[in-house]
């Protein structure tokens, strides 16, 4: 490939003024807090207009069927009485939360923002990694990458039908706005020692929301209210919460949480504020219930799936059971109950006896784990000292839901820096680039 | 049927003043197919801040509030009347995460061998349920201040020692072992002077609740303040402040039969 029409001549100026803008990464390694660069590589993913469109009607679809999951399971759970998806994958989850039972959000959405994570294969074909659909991070890097770029190489901009992905942040912005129950849009986030403080604080600046942290805020009978500086209090209408659900509501949920609002929940059921995205979501984006997302797109829009789930196995099935405990050395074993790439294993890279090992916890703790075929996913080129080498590398899409759901057209690339590794997350050590979607001739 | 008039009170004494306190008190019983309640005042002491009424997933009423002003003592008084009809809980159905243990109902080898040992034989589900609270009040002794209201389910089962919530929580762990829908009850029983513990279990038609410490149905002189998955869905009361204080809790309660 020819990269002449790519910022990568000024790839070290790119990544000068990422730096000199904060763009970081926080990371929390033997209990200690420590900002890392996000290191960007200029050389983009390239995505077609006609593979874009496809992939757009599969994720669309896909996060239509995982809403209307989150509100089945949260009120009548019809899909488990018509013998769809056991009830143990709902109500053993951690992301399952009983103080969110009969709950409705605002205009019944419950993932407003949510991050999809795909890869491509060596034929082409994408699948779908994993649903993240609690607080989905990511969005700002590409964004302020495309930024920072187009200052550097303008020229690339003006020969290249790229889709203009500036429109992220007033996307965000009528997300909130159409969840909002009157009053103003606040960004809650837990402050500068959060691994993602920069996304928090560059969504504020963008869609005008204001960026909180809980002590500006406060409820009082059943309305969130922020402070202001005369003592005074305005309304709010529409928190995008960039705290986990646990921490959210020391009332409600873990009471040790300093960060958390006391009685955000009370305001949210009595349907006086929005929360983005809606506590309780982390059911739907368990590993374990990932298998059963093309049943569901089954049972509640009655339409094929567009995008492929990778072959994934449960061992709480016995037939499944089995294949995986036959096949254990070519499979990747990921824990249910964790996330960011922790507890990801692979069949391959295990000793004899931890494979006799694994199988054991397999037999024993069939809830724990699922079981996936390893996809062999296309490389793409990274430049390193100066030369390209090749890279695996993911891609997460990000599909929000206001009035219609819309995928953004962009995403956040993330690649291994490490040779042969499948490993991509940032918190892991990996890079991003930019991603380009083409327009249509 | 029996008319009871019923007046439980909390008192707090912080070891110095606290701000920005929180609370949440499920203190307030409410009218279901059993109790019917009449006129439930709620008295909160000292007047500070705003205070208001919410509800949660589980059908409680909420009392919240917010002082942010300082003060040195909390406390909150409920009374009002009860008319009690019979032994059996609300009837309706029972949603299915009752069915699912939680942190503090988690059986460890202690709770599964127990109940190995302990699997009850009936074919209903009450008597079923009549059966592990009879084992269950066997090997347990009633001992205050081992265990607190963090200790689970296995650990006060591995002392088989424990006080009505622990009582509960291993009773709740037994009975969803066995595929019973359950759940976890706070409120006042008439002999007690503070509040008790016990459980309620699901026949797939209506409640009927069981008290595990004293190995019994429940009769028409419970009174019933709050219900959740465990003790840690519905505490009576929970609060947080800004102030590094220490508390000292008394609680007291009277049911007199009118």
């Amino acid at each position: 490939m020819n990269y002449m029409n790519t910022p990568v001549a000024d790839a070290k100026a790119v990544n000068e003024l990422l730096a000199r803008y904060g763009v970081k990464f926080g990371i929390y390694k033997n209990g200690t807090f420590n900002e890392q660069l996000f290191p960007f590589d200029a050389i983009p993913r390239i995505i077609s207009a006609e593979d874009f469109s496809a992939m757009e009607k599969g994720l669309v679809q896909r996060v239509d069927a995982l809403n209307l999951f989150l509100k089945d399971i949260y009120s009548d759970g019809k899909i488990i009485k018509d013998g769809i998806i056991p009830e143990v994958f709902v109500y053993i989850s951690k992301g399952y939360l009983a103080p969110c039972a009969e709950i409705t959000p605002p205009k019944g959405i419950y993932s407003h923002i949510s991050g999809i994570d795909l890869v491509q294969a060596q034929d082409g074909t994408w699948y779908i990694l994993e649903d993240n659909l609690r607080i989905p991070s990511g969005a700002s890097y590409p964004l302020i990458a495309r930024e920072l770029c187009r200052m550097a190489s303008p020229g690339a901009f003006e020969n290249n039908r790229i889709a203009d992905n500036r429109n992220y942040a007033s996307l965000l912005r009528s997300t909130m706005d159409h969840v909002n129950c009157g009053g103003i849009n606040v960004i809650l986030t837990p402050g500068r020692y959060n691994a993602a403080y920069f996304e928090h604080s560059y969504f504020a600046e963008k869609t005008g929301a204001i960026l909180v942290q809980n002590s500006d805020l406060f409820v009082e009978n059943n309305i969130l209210y922020m402070k202001d500086y005369q003592g005074g209090k305005t309304r709010v209408g529409a928190v995008y919460r960039r705290i986990s659900d646990e921490y959210l509501d020391p009332m409600t949920f873990l009471p040790e949480s300093l960060i958390g609002v006391p009685h955000i929940m009370d305001a949210y059921r009595a349907g006086n504020v929005a929360i983005i995205n809606a506590p309780g979501n982390g059911v739907a984006d368990d590993k374990g219930i990932y298998y059963f997302v093309p049943k569901m797109i089954k049972y509640y829009l009655g339409e094929e799936p567009v995008l492929k789930n990778a072959p994934t196995y449960l061992p709480f099935y016995e037939e499944d059971r089995k294949y995986v405990l036959d096949n254990l050395e070519k499979l990747v074993i990921k824990d249910v109950s964790e996330a960011g790439g922790y507890g990801v294993v692979f069949g391959r890279d295990m000793t004899k006896e931890q494979l006799s090992d694994w199988r054991r916890l397999i037999t024993e703790q069939s809830r724990r784990f699922i079981a996936q075929e390893i996809i062999d996913f296309i490389d793409l080129d990274v430049m390193e000292n100066d030369r390209t080498v090749l890279r695996k590398a993911d891609l997460r899409a990000f599909v929000l839901s206001g009035e219609k759901t819309q995928v953004w057209a962009s995403g956040l690339t993330r690649f291994s820096r490490k040779a042969n590794s499948f490993v991509v997350n940032s918190s892991q050590g990996g890079g991003f680039k930019d991603t380009w979607v083409l327009l249509p001739e | 049927m029996k008319r009871l008039r019923f007046e439980y009170e909390t008192k707090l004494e912080f070891s110095q003043c606290v701000t920005g306190h929180s609370f949440t008190l499920r203190c307030t019983p409410f009218s279901d197919g059993r109790q019917t309640i009449s006129e439930p005042v709620c008295e909160i002491s000292p007047k500070l801040g705003e205070v208001w009424r919410s509800r949660d997933s589980f059908g409680n009423i909420l009392i919240c509030g917010r002082m942010d002003e300082p003060h040195k003592d909390f406390s909150f008084k409920v009374s009002g009347e009860a008319q009690i009809v019979n032994s059996c809980g609300g009837s309706g159905a029972a949603a299915a995460f009752y069915g699912f243990q939680t942190p503090l109902t988690f059986p460890g080898e202690k709770i599964l061998s127990f109940y190995e040992r302990n699997k009850p034989s009936a074919a209903d589900v009450l008597s079923r349920a009549e059966e592990l609270s009879a084992s269950l009040y066997e090997h347990m002794t009633y001992i205050r201040g081992v265990t607190g209201t963090e200790t689970t389910a296995e650990q006060a089962m591995e002392m088989h020692s424990g006080v009505c919530q622990d009582y509960a929580h291993i009773l709740l762990s037994l009975l969803r072992i066995e595929g019973i829908r359950c759940r976890y009850v706070s409120g006042l029983a008439f002999e007690f002077g503070e509040t008790h513990a016990w459980v309620e279990v699901h026949d797939g038609v209506r409640w009927t609740g069981i008290d595990p410490t004293h190995n019994r149905l429940i009769g028409d002189r419970y009174i019933k303040l709050c219900h959740g998955r465990d003790y840690a869905d519905c505490p009576i009361e929970r609060g947080i402040y800004i102030g590094n204080a220490g508390s000292i809790q008394t609680v007291s309660s009277r049911i007199t039969e009118i």
